[in-house]
């Protein structure tokens, strides 16, 4: 099973040569790449988050090859976890490919990520002067396939020769999973006649995650030769053109602000490399980059990353959306459980799909309090069948809903049916639940969680009605029932939505009273005092009109905003972002790229404290949704509305938005200003910018200005996507 | 030894017990020789009356001026401890070990906790948020402070400790703990400027019943750089599972 290697297969300083075009590759840049120097060390975690590099399966923090102190390197596989003794399930710690004896100290030197090929490359200089160079990546087109290339002055390695070989290694899951891996390592001696002489290596590594052992060990072994086979060289040229492959349809530029540039080009990069396009790719809320909140599924997956992935690479995202249809089995245990019908998903999934949150834990004070979020923040259940409909509608099939999507929008909207409780006067209410304003526990009413309940109970009937199905037409009816009857939370005489039933009754204070924000609202205020008081997490209402729009009262957006905007802490670092769409939409450009910065500089630059825990999926997917629905605003409405919707609302400083998506199976490039739209296109589109006429735009393209009766010729083109001979 | 000034004794190599009583607490000579062991330095015990002090500080921030001015002007130099208010100490069982979270703290308290460590003192870490710092984003209970709080404490180079937060402010967060405690240990910038050593001067001014040990950071810098080894081996790596 495992044949001895015969060396190092590859000409002598082929890897020289590889490693001096990689540097020569990654330095030329700046939109294209993370670059980070010698920090503080306590940065080096978060380092190691940002520079994690992940082929969808499995995501390698970007540790550096000597560890040290300061280090937490790690590798995990999606979906892969591990059951503890109290039966709680951690995301597995899965073994490592990434290390090397380097002697200490050595600085981090200079890293950098190159997002166009996903390709990790290192150069440091220790004190004495020797050089030491690595590239690494993790094979998009070839999942569980590692490389890793270094070379250093003689020296600087340990018993180097000791690395020769072939080792495998393994982690087991007490769920009965586990991880097991092929690696190789290839060590050459160079003595150059004009150079110190160095030492190379080569590593090739092929990991497997599943349940068999035999096969899954035997799978590795023969990726790994099919990779030993193909070399370093043509690994890296296939791994540059799958990226680039990906970019095509996946970009987002903004001409004249390169911080932004860079911050949604990232939030794409680890988007796409943490979620596989096959079979099911449950994301947990800080992916493969980290094993901070134990790899747990949130509705950051399916409310945050999931429609930037529908509309750039589908197949993820319905990944994505099997993870949870896979899991409705367990859904429907969960409301069982409850006495009711239907399925109820968990606030935070796992292995199985049961609720894996935990019902306590540590306060600021280390004070053990119970955690209520399992129990009450249900909004989850419509976040899923949410995340369905918005695959459907940014990819415009409605097969889809036909299908298992439909069953799922069916399954959920039963939940509801049996969670609303009814008043003598016939209106519906939903009792003790938390809305994403997390201050708040146990409110009723919340009218997030009623109108996103609604709108699910209205889709599920929508879909059943157009399958025609006689025997369900009770079932469709007591889902409209049911929608009809619940309460919205709207105030007629201020023309907002009351967030929950006794909100107007708390404490009337600002955020500005509080703090500026981003402020934790909780450690000034006190939780009980928060409590009572007006002051919010994140977007709560305001949710509701960045998710379900086209439902939402006319003209309530700006007023839901200037009632709830002076209110909101930003304690989560998912609301800077949602914020910047809604403001964006509002005509509120100057704030919205305000917040939007703040959203980009969250992971970038720690502003949590945490990022070393793993990257914020959602802050990550924020992004790429404010860029893309607020700023450009591109809103898929529904699966049968094959007119794309853009109403461009952009900064002064900006001088365009350029955004590549996948749309109704086209793969369409946008040129975003305020006046106009500019179209590129592989089909016929219909085009509607802002309240414009819906106009048709043919292929290659052509700029649209608002309010024409037909489209302008195309007078340019976008740039080509980041191919190799743009990078040179 | 208390006391035993001697020529051959190099600076670096001495810290400073101040008596602001005067001397009248030397009871707790036994607690001064632990200190010493702790830091591995030679004291040297300087009896204060309160009323020979100088008065250079500001006075809306030095809320007991001639106490805190000595012990300001000695910190550029060398460790000082100022005895408390409590008459006699049962030896030092426990550190209370202030942190304000700065990342350029990470050597000097690894350093600190791990010789605490070694010498089986138990170090009880308190983070008293302030408006300074205050972390912008914070998701509540269970897994985010979980989070929170194992990288602040690796930041800070140290996972073996007992760790507390507080929103109480500064002082009233050191008094809260200081109970339990036996000696409070502080990092001082050596700026002493208004606006600066906030905590430093809350403590000290605050006649805390235990005594307070002020760390210069720029001496314990200047240790690290001359003892390197001493901070080796502090806090193990995250193990790599299955490592190559």
């Amino acid at each position: 099973l495992f044949p001895a290697i015969p060396g190092n297969p590859w000409p002598r300083n082929t890897v020289g040569a590889l490693l001096a075009e990689i540097e020569a590759n990654t330095l030329d840049a700046r939109t294209w790449t993370l670059v980070l120097d010698d920090g503080p060390e306590s940065h080096l975690r978060v380092h190691e988050s940002l520079l994690c590099v992940a082929d969808g399966l499995f995501g390698t923090r970007g540790s550096l090859e000597e560890d040290g102190p300061d280090a937490q390197p790690g590798m995990f596989a999606g979906g892969l976890y591990e059951r503890g003794e109290d039966g709680s399930e951690t995301l597995l710690l899965a073994p490592d490919w990434t290390s090397l004896p380097l002697k200490r100290p050595l600085p981090p030197g200079l890293r950098v990520l190159d997002l166009r090929s996903g390709v990790l490359f290192r150069r440091t200089t220790s004190a004495d002067g020797q050089v030491f160079r690595s590239a690494r990546w993790s094979c998009l087109a070839r999942p569980g396939t590692m490389n890793l290339l270094a070379e250093a002055d003689r020296g600087l390695l340990e018993k180097p020769a000791d690395l020769q070989g072939r080792i495998t290694a393994e982690a087991h899951s007490s769920l009965g999973a586990g991880v097991w891996g092929v690696v190789d390592t290839a060590v050459s001696a160079l003595d150059p006649p004009d150079g110190a002489p160095r030492t190379q290596i080569t590593r090739l590594a092929s990991y497997v995650a599943g349940r068999r052992v035999r096969s899954t060990l035997s799978g590795a072994a023969s990726r790994l030769e099919a990779a030993r086979r193909i070399g370093p060289l043509r690994l890296w040229e296939e791994q540059a053109s799958t990226w680039a492959a990906r970019w095509e349809d996946a970009d987002v530029e903004v001409v004249g602000d390169d911080e932004v540039t860079l911050a949604a080009r990232f939030a794409l990069f680890q988007m796409i490399a943490n979620v596989s396009d096959r079979g099911e790719a449950g994301l947990g809320a800080r992916g493969l980059t980290g094993s901070a909140y134990e790899g747990h599924v949130f509705w950051d997956s399916d409310v945050f990353v999931l429609p930037a992935l529908a509309a750039t690479h589908p197949k993820a995202a319905r990944a994505m959306l099997e993870y949870r249809l896979r899991r409705i089995p367990a859904a429907r245990r969960s409301a069982e459980a409850l006495g009711r019908p239907g399925a109820r998903f968990p606030w935070e999934s796992a292995d199985v799909g049961l609720d894996v949150t935990p019902r306590s834990g540590m306060n600021e004070h280390g004070e053990v309090v119970p955690i209520l979020t399992g129990i009450e923040e249900e909004h989850i259940t419509a976040d899923v069948a949410w995340a369905a409909w918005e695959l459907a509608s940014w990819t415009g099939h409605w097969q889809f809903l036909d299908g298992p999507g439909g069953d799922l929008l069916a399954d959920t909207a039963r939940y509801w049916v049996g969670r609303i409780r009814l008043d003598p006067d016939g209106s519906g209410h939903i009792d003790g639940v938390i809305g994403p304003d997390e201050y708040h526990e146990h409110v009723e009413d919340n009218a997030f969680t009623n109108q996103l309940a609604a709108w699910n109970l209205r889709r599920a009937a929508e879909v059943f009605e157009r399958r025609n199905s006689p025997e369900r037409e009770q079932e469709i009816a007591d889902w409209r029932k049911a929608a009809d009857s619940l309460v919205d939370g709207f105030d007629r005489a201020s023309g907002t939505h009351l967030q929950f039933r006794g909100y107007e009754d708390l404490e009337p204070l600002t955020i500005a009273e509080v703090g500026t924000p981003p402020v934790a609202a909780d450690l000034v205020l006190g939780r009980e005092r928060l409590a009572g008081s007006q002051i919010i997490k994140q977007a709560d209402v305001l949710m509701l009109h960045h998710m379900i729009p086209e439902v939402m009262r006319p003209g309530s957006l700006a007023a839901d905003m200037d009632r709830y905007l002076p209110r909101t802490a930003h304690g989560s670092s998912l609301s800077p972002a949602i914020h910047a769409s809604l403001l964006a939409r509002l005509g509120r450009a100057d704030e919205a790229l305000e917040l939007l910065r703040l959203a980009c500089r969250i992971d970038l630059e720690d502003l949590t404290g945490t990022t070393a825990g793993g990257l914020h999926f959602a802050t990550l997917g924020g992004i790429w949704q404010a860029l893309v629905v607020g700023f450009a605003g591109i809103h898929p409405r529904r699966p049968d509305d094959h007119t794309l919707h853009i109403d461009t609302h952009l900064p002064e400083q900006w001088e365009e938005l350029r955004i590549r998506i996948r749309w109704h199976s086209r793969s369409l490039r946008v040129r975003c200003q305020n006046d106009r739209v500019h179209i590129t296109c592989d089909q016929s589109t219909l085009v509607r910018v802002g309240d414009g006429p819906v106009v048709s735009v043919a292929p290659p393209g052509a700029w649209v200005r608002r309010g024409a009766q037909k489209p302008e010729p195309a007078d340019a083109t976008v740039p080509p996507p980041p191919g190799r001979k743009d990078r040179r | 030894m208390i006391g035993e000034e001697s020529a051959d004794v190099a600076l670096d190599d001495t810290f400073a017990v101040l008596t602001l009583s005067g001397g009248d607490n030397l009871p707790w000579a036994g607690f001064v020789e632990q200190v010493a062991s702790l830091l591995g330095l030679t004291p040297v015990v300087l009896a204060v009356e309160p009323s020979a002090t100088l008065q250079t500080g500001p006075e809306e921030v030095l809320a007991r001026a001639g106490e805190l001015t000595i012990p300001l002007l000695l910190l550029p130099l060398a460790p000082v401890v100022l005895d408390g208010e409590r008459q006699s100490t049962p030896g030092i069982r426990r550190v209370l070990l202030p942190c304000e979270g700065a990342p350029e703290d990470t050597k000097r308290l690894r350093r600190l906790v791990h010789r605490f460590d070694r010498a089986g003192v138990e170090t009880v870490m308190l983070h008293a948020i302030t408006d300074d710092t205050r972390p912008q984003f914070w998701e509540g209970a269970g897994h985010h402070v979980a989070a929170w709080r194992e990288e602040f404490l690796r930041r800070q180079g140290t996972e073996k400790v007992t760790f507390h937060i507080s929103t109480e402010g500064p002082v009233d967060a050191v008094r809260a703990y200081v109970g339990d405690t036996d000696l409070v240990a502080l990092f001082w910038r050596g700026i002493a400027t208004v606006g600066r050593a906030a905590v430093i001067r809350a403590v000290i001014g605050s006649a805390l019943p235990i005594p307070v040990l002020l760390i210069p950071t720029a001496w314990a810098d200047a240790r690290l750089a001359a003892h390197p080894a001493e901070s080796e081996e502090p806090v193990r790596a995250q193990k790599r599972s299955g490592a190559l």
